[in-house]
């Protein structure tokens, strides 16, 4: 009788197929190539131009002269491989006076990291940027701490103990994270307004860029997905110029100009302890598919930028300060709805989907036991 | 120092991943010349050492926590850049790259990309 069994209990792989490739630089086709990035193979230095030459036109795509009217840059740094090459092309590219052309000219540069204090380690982290700000000597250092989110809410307690029971108060891992890092982009758009500036620039690269896509639509945050790219908030255009590179060659870009990544990140346990979170979860899918399909992950950036929301909403979200849906686009949950009306000072009108399902995890066997949720200050007051 | 069994390489880290060898960025090591059969039998004993190699020796001798940031079955793990005198390893045959003396081997974690 015939078998379709294909050599017994061993397991069928197909052996990796190593293409052919020229060794030569595909830009100036002369030098021996040092980094292959997405099929394509370059010279060292034709990819270290390559790099700047796609900063530059990030750069000069979202800052035009119709919306640069202020002489103050503001950078999110983070410590990480993307915001710490972000400062140095800053630096290099658009603070020099060699290179300052008549489009863009910034008197100061401030350079904004949010830290928590909770975390073991962060004075150390603190030392080390510190020292990393302090090699770019026109640059201003703003460290600020992500308990003031809670500053002046007129919480009992400190504004540590207050962003302690915000986490604690989180019904899942994944919305712990989540809470976590709207807090943070919040602080960074807040601060540079404060500071003056109408720009600010973030670190993501496409690889980290991706990331973010996917994460957010994953937690319902599908209608403002373009955000994520490019967003404008309290007069403040947050954009990534590093959306166009790769994490390989920005890796690659860093090692060879020895800048160095503060490495305090790596070993770092997630805020948790464990790798259960959606975002964990999309970042080691991102990482494996970049390894095996580098251009999948351009792919997600560039798609993702052609999604455009249904209809205009004027409503913002009193949490993320994104545009929402309109009540009747949506329906709120019954878990959301009842503990809102029991528990918090918002109306459910004033959340956005993502920001309910945040906070209530409709799906979370723990939603009806689910704890009133902690609001940052700007949700409980109008101070845009 | 170098003998006929061993070749003196230089290894050296950086995007954070030194943290997970004792927080030194750079180290020199003598690497046996001849590699063993790996777990898989893939590859034989006796074959010169190779980056494969060097990768198991590495997690055996240097690697001082975290396995599972650095190594994912016989090769690093996904987000972990590796040049081979300044290139890029995936243009010098990955894992089947013969090592030769004073090579010069980087790795380097993309890992935290923010």
């Amino acid at each position: 009788m015939a078998s379709c069994e294909i050599g017994g209990n061993e397991e069928a792989l197909m052996p990796k197929r190593r293409k052919i490739r020229s060794r030569s630089c595909i830009k100036c086709k002369g030098e021996k190539g040092h980094l292959l990035v997405r099929g394509l193979v370059y010279c060292k230095t034709c990819l270290q131009a390559l790099v700047v030459q796609n900063f530059k036109k990030s750069i000069n795509e979202c800052i035009t002269p119709a919306t640069s009217s202020s002489t103050v840059l503001a950078v999110g740094y983070s410590g990480g491989l993307g915001s710490t090459l972000l400062l140095h092309l800053v630096a290099q590219s658009l603070v020099s006076n060699s290179q300052r052309t008549r489009r863009h000219r910034w008197d100061e540069v401030h350079v904004i990291h949010v830290h928590d204090p909770s975390i073991p380690g962060d004075e150390d982290t603190l030392a080390k940027i510190e020292s990393a700000v302090a090699a770019y000597p026109s640059f201003h250092l703003t460290l600020v701490p992500l308990d003031q989110s809670f500053a002046g809410g007129g919480y009992e307690g400190s504004p540590a103990s207050s962003l302690h029971t915000f986490r604690s108060n989180m019904p899942t891992q994944t919305a712990t994270t989540d809470g976590t890092r709207l807090l943070t982009r919040r602080l960074l758009e807040r601060t540079s307004k404060s500071l003056g500036a109408t720009h600010l620039l973030l670190g993501r690269s496409m690889s980290s860029l991706s990331m973010s896509l996917l994460s957010s639509v994953c937690l319902g945050r599908g209608f403002t997905i373009a955000d994520e790219r490019q967003s404008s908030s309290g007069g403040v255009i947050s954009f990534n110029p590093l959306k166009d590179l790769g994490s390989k060659e920005c890796a690659a870009y860093a090692w060879w100009n020895n800048i160095q990544v503060i490495s305090s990140q790596i070993t770092r346990p997630s805020l948790t302890g464990t790798s259960g979170e959606i975002q964990e979860l999309t970042r080691a899918f991102i990482t494996g598919l970049e390894k095996d399909y580098p251009s999948t992950v351009s792919t997600i950036v560039k798609t993702c930028a052609k999604v455009v929301a249904k209809g205009d909403s004027e409503s913002e979200c009193r949490l993320c300060s994104r545009r929402m849906q309109t009540q009747g686009e949506r329906a709120s949950s019954p878990a959301m709805i009842a503990i809102t009306a029991r528990k918090t000072q918002l109306p459910v009108q004033d959340l956005c989907y993502a920001c309910e399902t945040m906070l209530t995890s409709a799906n979370s066997k723990s939603a009806v036991d689910t704890l009133p949720p902690l609001f940052p200050v700007w949700a409980l007051v109008d101070d845009d | 120092m170098a003998s006929d069994e061993t070749i003196n390489v230089k290894i050296e880290f950086g995007g954070g991943a030194e943290l997970l060898f004792g927080n030194i960025r750079s180290h020199n090591i003598a690497l046996p010349s001849k590699a063993p059969a790996t777990a898989n039998k893939a590859k034989q004993e006796g074959r010169p050492a190779d980056i494969t190699f060097l990768i198991d020796w590495m997690k055996e001798n240097m690697l001082k926590e975290r396995e599972e940031l650095f190594i994912e079955g016989e090769t690093v793990r996904p987000g972990i850049l590796v040049l081979i005198n300044d290139v890029d390893w995936e243009l010098e045959g990955e894992g089947d790259y013969v090592i030769q003396a004073k090579d010069e081997i980087v790795f380097i974690s993309t890992l935290h990309g923010g």
